[in-house]
């Protein structure tokens, strides 16, 4: 391409045989440069694009060690695998507050300390009714391998860790539980629920899952005006969490931003989890890092317009004393048990526990309480307190998996 | 290029006698082979014991995968480096083309393999340098200029490879061999046009279709055929 050819004035074309001789580019060098120019600018994107797709998850999502206790959890036949369906369980932030120790004649659960969510739980009412959870899969692995389970809470004195003792002892093995069969298919869902009421009937066949638990109950929310209220305690909760400092640090101390950051500690919550669409959640993983306080305000907005906008119905967990650590650990059976119940119907699951969050935040600060009297109000309940909230309904996407540490982190 | 011919001897001696440039490049080969040798060796422990030395590794979620991928490019450095060593002068355009590659496996390693590229990865970095810092600049850049945009449609080639690391199963296939197509398709089409075309299309489409939602392969593959169209045009044209 030749300046010679295309534009054969003296002034576009340098001496002959001048190698040295200043050139005036010409308009089409000048074009042709940009074009090169932007294609490289251009091209330089796509591969920072694609490093950040590839560093960070967008098309392996699910996938991957991190995600392995979802796919091997009935492998071990022996004690050690109810540990494999325990750490399944529903738990505060995916903190995966608990310890294992795993002898033949029985599995002991502890709570690990050292996976509080701090002013987020300033009373351990998550992290216990999170072991409960656990403690209700454990139970369920063990019947299901074939043992009679004896279970003891809190059962040395003064050791408010050991929070559980699972005696096994051999039997015929019983028909599996339905319950069981869900443990690797329950997972919480923060997208979108469809319109569609949530029957009566399947609402008082979870209820009945609380017979065996002494002193837990749940009352459902199902009608407009009391899911309405329940949702605005919500947001206000929500937002009152956002504005106080040390209850974002706390929470966002858990949020896993980064594939490599989930790698590595394989637990806290992620972008996959937040029921994003595909597309959305490939976007999510392309930007940048959100901050903090991006982050509330986006978890503000859910909560604004889809958690609670799409609730079908709202369920809380009650038991006399939610500051019991017996009651708490009871309680969280009982809500495991709904959502595995939950998840065998169809049904989606959230667990909204930003009321709770304020109203033990407040009692430790002792601060007056707001939010304690509002919910009690609401729950209408002599005798009875809230222990855990959520919402179900029917799903219009499927919930993605959340990161586990395996057996081997939490068994000893 | 400024370089003259002589027989058996060079095509890129300008400003330096070929034996001295010759003497350099083998330089460079040797420092790019210690770097291959011990990237393939990384990659090795990366997918043989990847998964029980995280803190080593990256804490990498498929090290298998990605410990392999290292091998290959590692692989492919070595082959490059053993021609670098050779006794002749390589021409720019080559000199050009291997330090490119040095360059890619050099800094794809850190991403794959962690700490274990803490080694190889300088060397190659070093090697790529030393390799253009061989003959004159001028020549080399040269080169680049003449290939540049059919560099730019290889190196779309090279994020679908990196892609067909992490994508699942079946689109992962689909990103490995995609991305050999792309990457080839601008340095085949001045014998091949049409099926440099086929290779366009039919590496960047598949992929992007199968991951959609991905946002970041339906961009790559308009980009592809957006790009590489008119560059395998062009070359069909000479």
């Amino acid at each position: 391409m030749s300046q010679r050819t295309e534009h054969p004035s003296a002034a576009d074309t340098p001496p002959a045989g001048d190698d040295h001789a200043p050139l005036m580019p010409s308009r089409r060098n000048l074009l042709k440069g940009a074009g090169v120019t932007a294609a490289t600018v251009v091209v330089a994107g796509a591969g920072v694009g694609s490093y950040r797709a590839f560093d960070n998850g967008v098309l392996n999502a699910g996938e991957g060690a991190a995600y392995d206790p979802w796919r091997h959890w009935r492998n071990d036949p022996g004690p050690l695998g109810t540990v494999g369906a325990a750490i399944l369980a529903a738990n505060p932030h995916n903190t995966q507050p608990w310890a294992f120790h795993v002898a033949g004649s029985g599995v002991d659960v502890f709570a690990d300390a050292s996976r509080r969510t701090g002013a987020l739980d300033p009373l351990g009412r998550e992290t216990q009714v999170g072991l409960g959870c656990a403690l209700e899969n454990l139970v369920l692995a063990a019947q299901a391998r074939g043992y009679v389970t004896r279970v003891t809470l809190m059962p040395v004195p003064g050791d408010p860790t050991h929070v559980a003792r699972v005696g096994l002892a051999p039997a015929t093995i019983p028909p599996v539980s339905p319950l069981y069969q869900a443990i690797g298919r329950r997972h919480s869902n923060r997208g979108p629920y469809r319109s569609q009421p949530v029957p009566g009937e399947m609402l008082t066949a979870l209820t009945r899952l609380g017979d065996g638990l002494p002193g837990t109950q749940v009352r459902w929310f199902t009608g407009p005006v009391e899911r309405a209220r329940l949702g605005a305690l919500l947001v206000d909760a929500a937002t009152a969490i956002v504005a106080d400092r040390q209850q974002s640090v706390d929470g966002f101390a858990w949020f896993r931003s980064s594939r490599d950051a989930i790698d590595r500690h394989r637990d806290g919550l992620t972008l996959d989890g937040q029921g994003l669409s595909d597309v959305m959640t490939a976007v999510a993983k392309l930007l940048p890092t959100s901050s903090r306080s991006a982050g509330d305000q986006f978890w503000l907005d859910q909560t604004r317009t889809v958690h609670t906008k799409t609730a079908a119905a709202y369920g809380m967990v009650t038991v006399a004393d939610p500051d019991d650590p017996v009651q708490r650990l009871t309680g969280g059976r009982l809500l495991e048990r709904i959502h595995l119940a939950a998840t065998v119907r169809g049904l989606a699951l959230q667990h909204m526990n930003q009321i709770t969050e304020r109203v033990d935040r407040e009692a430790s600060l002792g601060r007056p309480a707001s939010f304690g009297p509002r919910l009690q109000a609401l729950l209408a309940q002599p005798g009875q307190r809230a222990l855990a909230t959520f919402r179900v309904g029917y799903p219009i996407r499927t919930a993605r998996l959340s990161p586990r540490r395996p057996v081997e982190d939490v068994a000893r | 290029m400024t370089g003259s011919t002589a027989a058996g001897s060079t095509s890129r001696t300008a400003g330096l006698p070929a034996g001295a440039t010759a003497r350099r490049q083998h330089v460079a080969g040797a420092v790019a082979l210690a770097g291959g040798t011990l990237g393939i060796t990384a990659g090795a422990v990366q997918a043989t014991a990847g998964r029980h030395i995280p803190d080593w590794t990256g804490h990498k979620n498929d090290p298998v995968t990605l410990g392999l991928l290292t091998v290959a490019l590692s692989l492919l450095t070595v082959v490059v480096a053993v021609r670098l060593r050779r006794p002749t002068a390589t021409a720019a355009g080559m000199v050009a083309a291997i330090a490119t590659e040095m360059t890619v496996t050099g800094a794809v390693g850190f991403t794959t393999v962690g700490r274990l590229w803490y080694l190889p990865g300088p060397l190659l970095l070093a090697a790529a340098g030393l390799a253009v810092a061989t003959g004159p600049p001028r020549d080399v850049a040269a080169a680049v200029r003449a290939g540049w945009m059919r560099a730019l449609v290889s190196m779309l080639g090279i994020c679908y490879l990196l892609l067909s690391g992490v994508a699942s199963a079946p689109a992962a296939t689909l990103a490995g061999l995609g991305g050999f197509a792309v990457f080839a398709a601008p340095w085949v089409a001045k014998k091949f046009p049409r099926w440099a075309v086929v290779l366009l299309v039919g590496g960047a489409v598949p992929f992007a279709v199968a991951t959609w939602w991905s946002l970041i392969t339906p961009a790559l593959a308009v980009l592809v055929v957006g790009l590489g169209i008119p560059v395998v045009a062009r070359s069909w044209a000479r």
